[in-house]
This record gives structure tokens, C-alpha cells and sequence, in this order.
């Protein structure tokens, strides 16, 4: 489950993100929708804790971010898997390695590690690329490749910003499959941010609709797309 | 890889470092005839150097008259030589740790942000749009970035000389309690008009140096954001060999 | 990090920098205490900080043992018709002042600079916060095995700077002045203090100059423009507290000497 209880956040004075409550339920997949600035890449951040909101509450299963400090927080996190905007694979280590870091910084033995990752490999129909560097990849290998190491600690929440930027309507389609096979098979609670409207009412349960740092709509996918603003961004009408 | 080939590589490094600020200057030359800096851009950017570096040139010139102060006081009190502070002080300071501290944090300040501005112009193709409005960056960018440090570097050597004195003098005053006006004395008795010359030559041509290396790094940079960060990098690293190189010759010659 | 305007702003950014550094110096001493000891991580950095950066401090150094050395020996041919004692009156100085306060500002240009613009880069480019997501805290993935290889190697340089310093003094005073080496070489003048002052400096930037500057590379904002300011931050800051600790040290070995 996740929840969020009237968060707000402001930079140097700016408030970018007002009053914003919503709930996903256990096993639940939220789209979340918005114009470029709107704040859904911050929501994530502040869901993982890695920004703190200066109002409101934050709850992960039945634990609240707040009150906890940065150490507590590295084992929360440890049951998130985050997919980032711009890839954000390091890029001083092969993929294999990127995909076992979560793993080896649980200090999990090796040989488990590298069973693990060539699952992983598979799964995403990349079984060859292990020993290779980010850099020599492209924009939806290196996607996959995200995609795996998200999941690599099978976590029971998936968060995933904008996880088919810039990638052609095939590999799209590819990345949404993966994605959901996987938050299938850990039975995940996810949020998806994504401008693919089309792509994302199939899978997702629920839609949320950010405007300008404000929550425009939250609720189920069918309702959603009855509501006039939803209905409208996703039929790209100017407001 | 095998020592012989590491230097190998490392000897062909220096030789592309050395050839691409040959071919620079050459080109930043010929566009000096005849000269066609922009004016509006050279006003802008000697406004922007003087006002970016002048902060940190005060302090790293009261700092290093303080330095100086205790370092000479150690020999001073040595020698029981008390008249000679202002002498040794204003030596040293004017000479050398001057020119050379404040030469280093302009580079800092001044040369690694124009490397770091040039190169995010030229990842973000800003550069190339430059010239398809058919605007010579040469002429547009460079000239006016150069002929800033150099005017700048040279005039703030002034005002930093007056910082480190004052520097000196409190530090002299407060460490080894010299008079202030002993100190005076002795500072304007010995140190010559050449002491403070020979720096303000110092001063203009570390300013010419780092105006020519991070424009050359900057306009060089390739690939995104590491590019840029590693272009600085070797940006200030080029202009502090520059400056200690440029720092012996002036030296060696200026007797 | 947009150029403060105002001198309030300029203030402020100042304050907020100091905070930050703090705040990593802080976690970094945790980590240092309690945390993981990644020594292949550690040696590469010592060999990244170290190694790479012996030439440049070697030609940087010895040039400035070379100016030094002229200075002195043109004033004591001026005043005492005499350059056999510039041995004598440059040591002690280029060993306790400007060996490890030149090669401190070297280490802030090179090492400074790259550390953050390595860091910088990573905070851009969202790595940074996957290390947060893996239990990877920067201060402990990413500060401390540069902090480590700089405690050891900056004082590692430093010597090597004023055993440079002192073989281009040599040569100079022997082809510029006719000084014998062998009176150049005169360890005497250097007493133990000058020894201990050379290298508490040394540590000193050791600690100063890796804090600051991933601090500076932890706190870019935006794309390569982010990255660059925060490289110039970097050696910026790490050159002022260079001199500044200088300044510190200096003063309080007068004092006791």
C-alpha cells in the first residue's frame, strides 16, 4: 500500500507541490499523469524519501517516511524498486553489475548474485549483455536494463519514472509488458508516471491527474476517463 | 598495458595539449588583424570577470599577505632584524605569493567558469548556432573572454597588493607585535617601484595564459556533462603548469 | 545554483555551502568510524588522486623551487655579493610553507576539480540517488574512499613536491650562482617543527580538500551547466581553505615556536 496524506513542497519559495493525498491499495497500479514541470517526478523522489515533503504524511505499507532518519530509510528503500527518468545506471560498472548492486550491497554471496541477474538477463530478453558497459547500449536496452535492476531484489513496490521516454512505439509496448509481467510475478504495488495515456489505461487500476504542483483527479481508470480534465489531457486539448 | 606504452601515451598527450593551444592562439591571432573583438560583449565580460573574481581576490590576498607576514617574522625574529619586516614582507608578497596565490584562485574562479560556460555552449550547440548566424566565436566569444582576464587579472594584482599589505601589516602586528608604522617605514623604504612591477607583468600575463587555455578547453569540450566537467579539469590543470612556467621565465628574465 | 545577485544572496549561498559541508564532513567521520572499508575502491582512488597526479606536481613544484631559488640567490648576490647560503634561506621556507600549501593547491585543481565534476555528473544524471536507493549512501560509496586516498596521498605528494622543489633549487643555484651542491644541501637549517608544520598541512588539505569538493559535486543542480559550477565551486573553495588553513597553522606553530 501506499499513501499520501496532504503533502505539499516548496523550492526557494516556490511551492511546487500542493495538498496532494492518494492511496494505492496492496497489488495496485496507479497511472500517474501530468504536464511537463506538473511534479510527478518529485512525487516519486518523495515516496522513495529521497526529498523530504515539507507537509503531509508518507506511508509505504504501514510505515510512515517522516519520522524515520536517512539510515532507517536505506531499508525502506530496500523494498522499493525505482526506475529513473534518465536511465541512472553507473556508468563505471557492466551491467551485470549494475544489475547485482542491489544484491551486493546486501551483501548477498556472489554465486546467488550472478544466478539472480542472469534471470533477470532473460527475462528481459537481454541474456548476452552482462559483461557489457551502459554506454555502448541503446535508449531502450538501457531501459530494460533499468527495469531488471529495479527488480532484481524482487521489492514489493515498483515506482517508475517515465519508464519509455524517447523510445520508439515497439520497444514501448515491450517495456509495458515487462513491467507488468514483473510487478506480476512480486505481485508489486506500482505507480507508473507516463505520458503513454493510451498504454497505460489497459494496466493500470487507477488514474491520478497532476496540474501545476495540484491534484486534479484521483480514482479508478473507469472514472477517469469520464472525467472532463483527465479526458481532455488525454485527448491533448490545450486548457 | 606496459610502462614504455603508458609513456608513450602520456608523451602524446602532452604534444595534442600543446599542439590544439598552438593552433588556438594562432587562430585567436589572426583574428587579432586587425582587431575585431566585440565591444559589447568585451564590456560585459570584463564586467562580469571583475565583478565574479574581486571577493575572492581580496581574500586570498589578505590571506597570503598574513602568510607571508608570519613566514618573514620567523627570520625576522631569528636575526632580532625587526626594521627589515616590511622589506622581506613586501618582497615576498609583491614578487611572488601574490601574483602567483591570486594568478591560481583566478584561475579557479574565472578560468574554470569560462571553460565550464564555453563548453555547455558547445554541448548544447549553441556554438554551432553561432555560426550559422555566421558570428566568428573567435571574435564574438573568445576575444572578448581573453582580453577581460588579462585587463582584470592585471588590475586586481593591484588591489590585491593593497589587501596583502594590509594583511601583512595586521598580521605582523598582531603575531609579532611590529608597529605598524615600523613596518611602514620599512615596507616604503626598501620595497622598489620593480618589486611591484614585476608582479603587475606577472599578474597580466597569468591572466592572458588562463584566458587563452579555458577558452581553448572550453570551445574542445565533447560529450554532455562529464565532458564538461572533465574538459575544467584539465582547463585549470594546463593553466597552473602555465603559470608556474610563465613564473620562472618572468623571473629569470626580469633582472 | 544560479550566480547570486544580491549580497544577501551571495550571503546566503555562502552560509548554505558551509552547511552542506558540514553536514558531509559529519557523515563522512560516521562512516569513517563505522562504515565498510571498499579498499579495491580506495586503491583505485589513491591511484586516480596519487598517481596520476605525481608528474603535475613534480613540474609544478619543481618550477617553483626553480623561482624561489633565483629570487633569493639575485637578492644575495645584491646585497651580500654572496648565493652560497640560498640553500640555507630557501629550504626551510619551501619546506614548511610553500611544498605543502603549493602542492595543496595543485591537489585542489586536479583532484578537486575532478572529484566533483565525477560526483557532479553522477548527481545529474539521477545515480547519485540509485546509490541512495541501494543502500549506497555517498557518504560512505562515494566520499569516503576518496577522503581515505587523500589522507595518504596528499601528504605522499607533498613530499614528493619538496624533494622536487629541492633538486630544481639545486640545479638552478648550481648553473644560475656557481652554489656548490654540496652547500646547497645544507640539512641542518631544517629543524624538526619545520618538518612537522610541512606535514600537519599536508593532512590537513588531505582532509579539507576531499570534503569540500564532493560536497561542491553533490550539491549540482541541472544538466552540464550544473556540473561546471560545481566544478568551479570545488576548486574555489578548496583553494581558500587551503590558504586559510595555511594561514591557521602557520600562526599557531609561531606561536609555539
Amino acid at each position: 500500500m501506499i499513501r499520501l496524506e496532504g503533502v505539499g513542497k516548496a523550492f526557494d519559495g516556490q511551492p511546487v507541490l500542493r495538498d496532494i493525498s492518494f492511496t494505492v491499495p496492496a497489488g495496485g497500479t496507479l497511472g500517474l499523469i501530468g504536464a511537463g514541470g506538473a511534479g510527478k517526478s518529485l512525487v516519486l523522489k518523495i515516496l522513495c524519501g529521497l526529498v523530504r515533503p515539507d507537509a503531509g504524511r508518507v506511508w509505504l505499507d504501514d510505515t510512515e517516511l517522516g519520522p524515520l532518519s536517512e539510515r532507517e530509510l536505506m531499508d525502506v528503500r530496500g523494498r522499493i524498486g525505482m526506475i529513473f527518468q534518465n536511465y541512472a545506471l553507473f556508468d563505471y560498472l557492466t551491467v551485470a553489475e549494475n544489475i547485482g548492486f542491489p544484491l551486493a550491497r546486501m551483501q548477498r554471496p556472489a554465486d546467488a548474485i550472478a544466478a539472480r541477474v542472469q534471470t533477470r538477463l532473460d527475462q528481459v530478453h537481454l541474456p548476452d549483455i552482462g559483461p557489457r558497459y551502459p554506454r555502448e547500449l541503446s535508449g531502450g536496452m538501457k531501459k530494460r536494463v533499468c527495469l531488471a535492476r529495479a527488480t532484481v531484489h524482487d521489492p514489493p513496490i515498483m515506482l517508475c519514472d517515465d519508464p519509455t521516454a524517447g523510445l520508439d512505439p515497439v520497444t514501448t509496448n515491450r517495456i509495458f509488458r515487462l513491467l507488468k509481467d514483473l510487478q506480476a510475478q512480486n505481485d508489486a504495488t506500482a505507480i507508473i508516471v507516463s505520458h503513454e495515456t493510451g498504454y497505460l489505461r489497459p494496466i493500470c487500476d487507477a488514474i491520478a491527474l497532476l496540474d501545476r504542483g495540484r491534484l486534479v483527479f484521483a480514482g479508478p481508470t473507469a472514472e477517469a476517463v469520464e472525467h472532463p480534465e483527465v479526458r481532455a489531457f488525454m485527448e491533448g486539448e490545450p486548457p | 598495458m606496459t610502462a614504455v606504452a603508458r609513456l608513450g601515451g602520456a608523451v602524446l598527450d602532452l604534444c595534442r595539449v600543446v599542439g590544439a593551444l598552438t593552433l588556438f592562439c594562432g587562430s585567436v591571432l589572426r583574428a587579432l588583424i586587425p582587431p575585431r573583438a566585440d565591444r559589447v560583449e568585451t564590456w560585459r565580460a570584463l564586467h562580469r570577470v571583475g565583478v565574479r573574481s574581486l571577493p575572492i581576490v581580496i581574500v586570498t590576498a589578505f590571506f597570503a599577505g598574513g602568510i607571508a607576514a608570519i613566514q618573514v617574522s620567523t627570520y625576522v625574529t631569528k636575526f632580532r632584524a625587526y626594521e627589515a619586516v616590511g622589506w622581506g614582507f613586501g618582497f615576498v608578497t609583491f614578487r611572488e605569493l601574490g601574483p602567483l596565490l591570486v594568478g591560481l584562485m583566478f584561475s579557479g574562479r574565472v578560468g574554470a567558469h569560462n571553460t565550464a560556460e564555453l563548453g555547455t555552449m558547445k554541448v548544447t550547440e549553441q556554438i554551432d548556432a553561432l555560426r550559422i548566424l555566421a558570428i566568428d566565436p573567435i571574435h564574438f566569444l573568445v576575444l572578448p573572454r581573453i582580453i577581460a582576464m588579462l585587463v582584470m587579472m592585471t588590475l586586481l594584482n593591484v588591489i590585491g597588493d593593497v589587501f596583502a599589505l594590509a594583511g601583512g601589516m595586521i598580521t605582523a602586528y598582531a603575531m609579532v607585535g611590529v608597529d605598524p608604522y615600523v613596518f611602514w617605514n620599512s615596507f616604503t623604504e626598501y620595497v622598489m617601484l620593480i618589486d611591484f612591477v614585476n608582479g603587475l607583468i606577472k599578474a597580466a600575463a597569468f591572466g592572458l595564459a588562463i584566458g587563452v587555455v579555458s577558452c581553448s578547453f572550453g570551445l574542445d569540450v565533447r560529450g554532455g556533462a562529464p565532458g564538461v566537467g572533465r574538459a575544467v579539469n584539465g582547463g585549470v590543470v594546463v593553466s597552473a603548469v602555465g603559470i608556474f612556467v610563465l613564473d620562472y621565465l618572468i623571473t629569470a628574465v626580469m633582472q | 545554483m544560479a550566480e547570486p545577485t544580491t549580497l544577501a544572496g551571495f550571503v546566503a549561498e555562502i552560509r548554505a555551502q558551509v552547511v552542506d559541508t558540514a553536514d558531509v564532513a559529519r557523515q563522512s567521520a560516521w562512516y569513517l568510524a563505522r562504515g565498510r572499508w571498499d579498499w579495491p575502491a580506495i586503491w583505485a582512488q589513491a591511484h586516480e588522486i596519487g598517481v596520476r597526479s605525481v608528474f603535475f606536481v613534480i613540474v609544478c613544484l619543481g618550477f617553483l623551487g626553480a623561482i624561489i631559488n633565483l629570487q633569493a640567490g639575485f637578492q644575495a648576490t645584491r646585497i651580500i655579493g654572496d648565493a652560497s647560503l640560498i640553500g640555507a634561506q630557501s629550504m626551510p621556507l619551501v619546506v614548511r610553507l610553500l611544498g605543502p600549501t603549493l602542492t595543496g593547491m595543485m591537489v585542489a585543481t586536479r583532484v578537486g576539480t575532478g572529484i566533483a565534476a565525477e560526483i557532479g555528473s553522477m548527481v545529474v544524471t539521477e545515480q547519485v540517488d540509485a546509490l541512495r536507493m541501494n543502500r549506497a549512501p555517498p557518504a560512505e560509496y562515494l566520499v569516503k574512499p576518496r577522503l581515505v586516498a587523500c589522507m595518504i596521498m596528499v601528504p605522499a605528494l607533498t613530499t614528493i613536491g619538496i624533494t622536487a622543489a629541492f633538486f630544481a633549487g639545486m640545479a638552478v643555484a648550481a648553473f644560475a650562482f656557481g652554489t656548490n651542491p654540496g652547500t646547497y644541501a645544507d640539512f641542518d637549517v631544517v629543524v624538526g617543527l619545520d618538518l612537522v608544520e610541512g606535514m600537519v598541512k599536508a593532512a590537513a588539505y588531505g582532509v579539507a580538500i576531499p570534503i569540500i569538493a564532493s560536497t561542491a559535486g553533490l550539491r549540482a543542480r541541472g544538466g552540464s551547466e550544473g556540473v561546471g559550477e560545481a566544478t568551479t565551486q570545488a576548486v574555489v573553495a578548496s583553494s581558500l581553505a587551503v590558504i586559510v588553513l595555511d594561514f591557521a597553522i602557520s600562526g599557531v606553530v609561531f606561536v609555539l615556536r
